[in-house]
């Protein structure tokens, strides 16, 4: 059974690029061109995953309303948020709103896909055991590879999948300097520095949640991040 | 601004509120109008009092001209001159002379050696006369035993007739000493004397004769008056008497002062000064006077106190001044005519001509002016005399000055309390514009970005409209320039759609089965569309920076540790560029974002590094103080173009040669690093080098946290 990608994006043109090459890649793919005429097909089914643009037409937060309902009508579906606002503000929100990953239109398709798939490779992974060679453990860090899930303290880490990414790249090799250059590589993401800088924030801030202790995540000022060992 | 005006709106303000001195200018005119009606006035009062006494005196003959001739009933005069100066009793006629008093000549033609002169005079209550015999031989009391029929003597009969006449002997004894005797006829007709010291005398011996000065009360003096000199020869063989005189019939004796006194003192006026005088301008007679008492204080002694201290204060104030600048009339002057035995002048010359006249005079001190009315007096169709009538013009002067001190009192209060309000107008519309103009500074800052807006005045008059005109202005220009800031993120925004589109189908392409030279294409066209990703992504840096900065956290940390970091950094990266660091021994603790510390000495190494000589190092130096810490960023290279000194930390500006490279250069970096160091309450600056080879960015930061205490 083909997956079912939906795409929400008012641009006909990106529209019907992303739905090619989704579908050229195997995926069904239903492309709606607002929130309205989506929601109603979500209602009547449900996507295995959801791509959002934000502005849709004329409603300028109408990606962030769609994933909200669609976030109420499933809990696990991935929902990407794929925009060409790339403020901090924005990307917190949608984050916030409950998509698991936050991408700029600029993106390669490449890149996209990878995302798409590791997604899928995740939500299908959740249920099955975890084997051990895809475990990456440091000390009380797990980091599995799988299922794109961290636990520290033997408790879940909620990351999305930049940031897992990035904690997988700076906890592969603990105490070795990443600078931004690496971690956008290993992120796969095309964003420049000071994102980076807000994603390590983040990414610290969801750790610190966990354990109020946490410092592991440390900043070598000019160069980039390291995970202490 | 091309006229210095060296004042502000309140001098200008001022200048104008000097019209209201027009005010007591025009009343003192209206004063001085008034003034000059009330003289007109006073004119014509007077000339009519002279008129009046003119009348009174019209066809009086006898007061004028007695000199010689007789009165009414015949009977011969003898007239006596009011004297300007008192007379001593000595014998010596030097007192007389100069009084102008005129002369009788007594002569007996039978005898030649024997004949007198005879003056008489009127001064305060008596009446002088003064004999001036003619004698060869001067017979007077040598001894006591001497008798008075044997020495000259003269016998003067004072009386209104026969009936009650009283006779009076005076005899010469030794000089200058007269025997005053009184003669009384005894009921057998016999002569016996009585000595009597109602009539006073006093001889001395001339050089043709004797000369005799006699004082009579004048309430002894009947009305008539004989005299009657007798000369005593005494020779050897024989005595010889000689009489002289007015004979058997009495002289009426006319004092023309007394008489016209008399007149004069029934049509007597308070403030007037009445003269009568002859024909030639001798004073015959004169009645009042024109010094007037001061007058007393005007304040009630049971004022209540603020009324009197109003008026102390007005004394010592106000009243100097006035005095300063009028005639007080209260102060008496000098009067030149006070004691005149003759007038002249203008109104006195036309009486004399027949006609009235009217003068004014200023007295010799400045301290007053009298005004003087004459007219004549007609004895047949002769003017015998003249009537001059004065007065000052004090009164009136009196009357003035309270006008005008009243006048001045208001005046003062209405221009000082004008003067005051328009002071406090003016203060209110300065201050009002200084404030605008404060607030128009200060909206916007040394590089002309706008600071604060200046808030609307609510005023409905003009400065408020300024105001709002301002206020609308300021928030339109606001609204450009972060129009013009948002701009880069916004064409950044925009771009990246049209850019996904093309991205995507290239990506699409990709993946079709292209033909090898198409390939070429495609990979070319992807070359190009990542770059205007980057470029794209710069261009919103900035905005996504000032957005972070609002939301940055800050932290404790050791700047030196920073620097470190960045700088092993630095030469990892460039591995081929020398880079010096130098850093205090003691730790710099700053309260701040590390983050964005290492993002602006990015920016700055990127800069050092890209405008750096060849082969020359970079050169950075940490210098702390208490309160501030100081980074500088030095490298060898060209110098700053002075004109763009200023700007370069603005958004947009790049001194970087513009090339096709695939480094996009949109000159944000210097505004990065502005913004940071601003964040952290720096400055950035860019300056060439002491030396001259090089550029130094120099960042000063503050040390201290928000309560401005170290760290």
């Amino acid at each position: 059974m083909s997956r079912t990608i939906a795409i929400v994006e008012d641009d006909p043109l990106i529209r019907e690029n992303y739905a090619d090459v989704l579908r050229r890649q195997g995926y069904d793919v239903n492309a709606y061109p607002a929130r309205k005429p989506a929601m109603e097909a979500f209602k009547q089914r449900l996507p295995n995953l959801a791509l959002i643009d934000i502005g849709l037409g004329d409603e300028m937060d109408g990606g962030f309303a769609l994933c909200r309902d669609l976030r109420a009508l499933s809990p696990t579906l991935p929902i990407i948020f794929l925009t060409a606002r790339d403020s901090d503000f924005d990307t917190v929100a949608g984050l916030r709103m409950g998509a698991d990953d936050y991408l700029t239109k600029d993106i390669s398709l490449h890149h996209l896909l990878a995302r798409i798939s590791a997604l899928f490779r995740r939500s299908d992974l959740l249920a099955s055991p975890p084997s051990q060679d895809d475990i990456l453990e440091r000390d009380q860090l797990r980091v599995d590879m799988k299922r794109f899930t961290v636990t520290w303290l033997e408790k879940a880490v909620d990351l999305t999948l930049t940031e897992f990414w990035m904690v997988h790249a700076l906890a592969k090799f603990p105490g070795h300097v990443k600078d931004r250059d690496q971690l956008m590589r290993d992120a796969e993401l095309t964003v420049d520095d000071s994102t980076i800088t807000s994603h390590i924030k983040r990414m610290r801030k969801k750790f610190l949640e966990v354990d109020s202790a946490f410092d592991r995540i440390d900043t070598v000022y000019g160069i980039g991040y390291r995970w202490k060992a | 601004m091309k006229l210095h005006i060296p004042f502000g709106i309140r001098g200008q303000v001022f200048l104008v509120s000097l019209v209201l001195f027009a005010i007591p200018w025009v009343g003192y005119r209206y004063i001085l109008e008034v003034e000059n009606f009330l003289r007109q006035g006073q004119e014509r009062t007077l000339a009519g009092t002279a008129q009046a006494i003119a009348t009174a005196l019209h066809d009086r003959q006898q007061l004028f001209e007695p000199i010689s001739g007789s009165d009414r009933n015949g009977s011969r005069l003898l007239y006596a001159r009011t004297l300007a100066k008192p007379i001593s009793l000595d014998g010596d006629v030097a007192d007389w002379r100069g009084q102008n008093v005129k002369s009788l000549l007594y002569q007996d033609s039978t005898n030649e050696q024997f004949s007198f002169t005879q003056q008489a005079g009127k001064f305060d209550q008596f009446l002088y006369l003064l004999f001036e015999v003619r004698d060869s031989d001067v017979a007077y009391i040598r001894r006591a035993e001497t008798e008075i029929d044997q020495t000259d003597h003269l016998d003067i009969t004072l009386g209104r007739g026969e009936a009650d006449a009283m006779r009076f002997r005076l005899a010469l004894a030794r000089a200058p000493q007269v025997q005053t005797m009184r003669v009384l006829i005894s009921d057998d007709a016999s002569e016996r004397l009585e000595t009597d010291t109602r009539i006073q005398a006093a001889w001395k011996k001339a050089k043709s004769g004797y000369q005799i000065e006699i004082r009579l009360p004048l309430e002894i003096l009947g009305g008539k008056v004989g005299f009657d000199v007798v000369n005593i020869t005494n020779s050897a063989e024989l005595q010889s008497v000689d009489h002289l005189g007015s004979g058997k019939e009495l002289l009426s004796v006319v004092i023309p002062g007394l008489e016209i006194d008399a007149i004069l003192r029934g049509t007597g006026r308070g403030n007037a000064r009445v003269w009568v005088v002859d024909h030639v301008g001798r004073v015959l007679a004169r009645n009042g006077s024109l010094q007037i008492a001061a007058p007393k204080s005007d304040t009630p002694a049971n004022a209540s106190w603020y009324k009197r201290w109003a008026r102390k204060l007005h004394a010592a104030t106000l009243r100097q001044i006035y005095s300063r600048l009028m005639k007080s009339p209260s102060k008496p002057f000098v009067d030149d005519l006070e004691n005149a035995t003759e007038l002249e002048g203008k109104a006195v010359e036309a009486a004399f001509n027949g006609a009235a006249g009217t003068q004014w005079r200023m007295t010799p001190d400045q301290g007053a002016i009298i005004l003087s009315a004459a007219q004549p007096i007609w004895v047949g169709d002769r003017v015998a005399g003249a009537v001059v009538a004065e007065e000052t013009t004090n009164e009136i002067l009196a009357l003035r000055n309270k006008a005008l001190e009243r006048l001045f009192n208001v005046a003062s209060a209405v221009l000082l309390l004008g003067s005051l309000i328009l002071l406090l107008f003016a203060t209110r519309i300065s201050k009002r514009i200084r404030l605008l103009r404060d607030q128009a500074e200060q909206a916007l800052d040394s590089k002309g970005r706008i600071k604060s807006l200046v808030e609307g005045s609510s005023a409905k008059d003009e400065i408020g409209d300024l105001s709002r005109s301002f206020s609308e202005l300021l928030t339109r220009l606001a609204d450009y320039n972060g129009y013009l800031e948002q701009m880069a993120s916004r064409v950044s925004h925009e771009f990246r759609t049209p850019i996904a589109v093309v991205r995507s189908s290239l990506d699409n392409l990709r993946q079709q089965t292209l033909p090898d030279d198409a390939a070429l294409y495609v990979n070319r066209a992807q070359q190009g569309i990542e770059r205007l990703s980057v470029i794209l992504n710069r261009m919103s840096e900035a905005t996504k920076l000032e957005q972070s900065l609002q939301t940055a956290e800050r932290e404790r940390f050791n700047l030196n540790d920073v620097l470190a970091g960045c700088v092993e950094g630095y030469r990892s990266v460039h591995p081929n560029i020398p880079i010096d660091l130098k850093l205090p021994q003691r730790p710099t603790w700053m309260h701040g974002a590390p983050d964005l510390i290492a993002q602006m000495l990015d920016k700055l190494v990127g800069n050092a590094v890209d405008f750096r000589g060849d082969g020359s190092p970079i050169a950075i130096r940490l210098e702390a103080s208490l309160a501030s810490a100081e980074i500088t960023v030095s490298n060898e290279g060209s110098a700053l173009p002075t004109e763009m000194q200023g700007q370069l930390f603005d958004s947009m500006v790049s001194l970087r040669p513009q090339r096709g490279g695939d480094e996009a250069h949109l000159g944000l970096g210097l505004y990065i690093v502005r913004l940071i160091a601003e964040f952290h309450r720096g400055t950035a600056r860019l300056e060439n080098r002491p030396d001259g080879k090089g550029v130094n960015a120099v960042i000063a930061l503050s040390l201290l946290n928000s309560e401005n205490n170290p760290i």
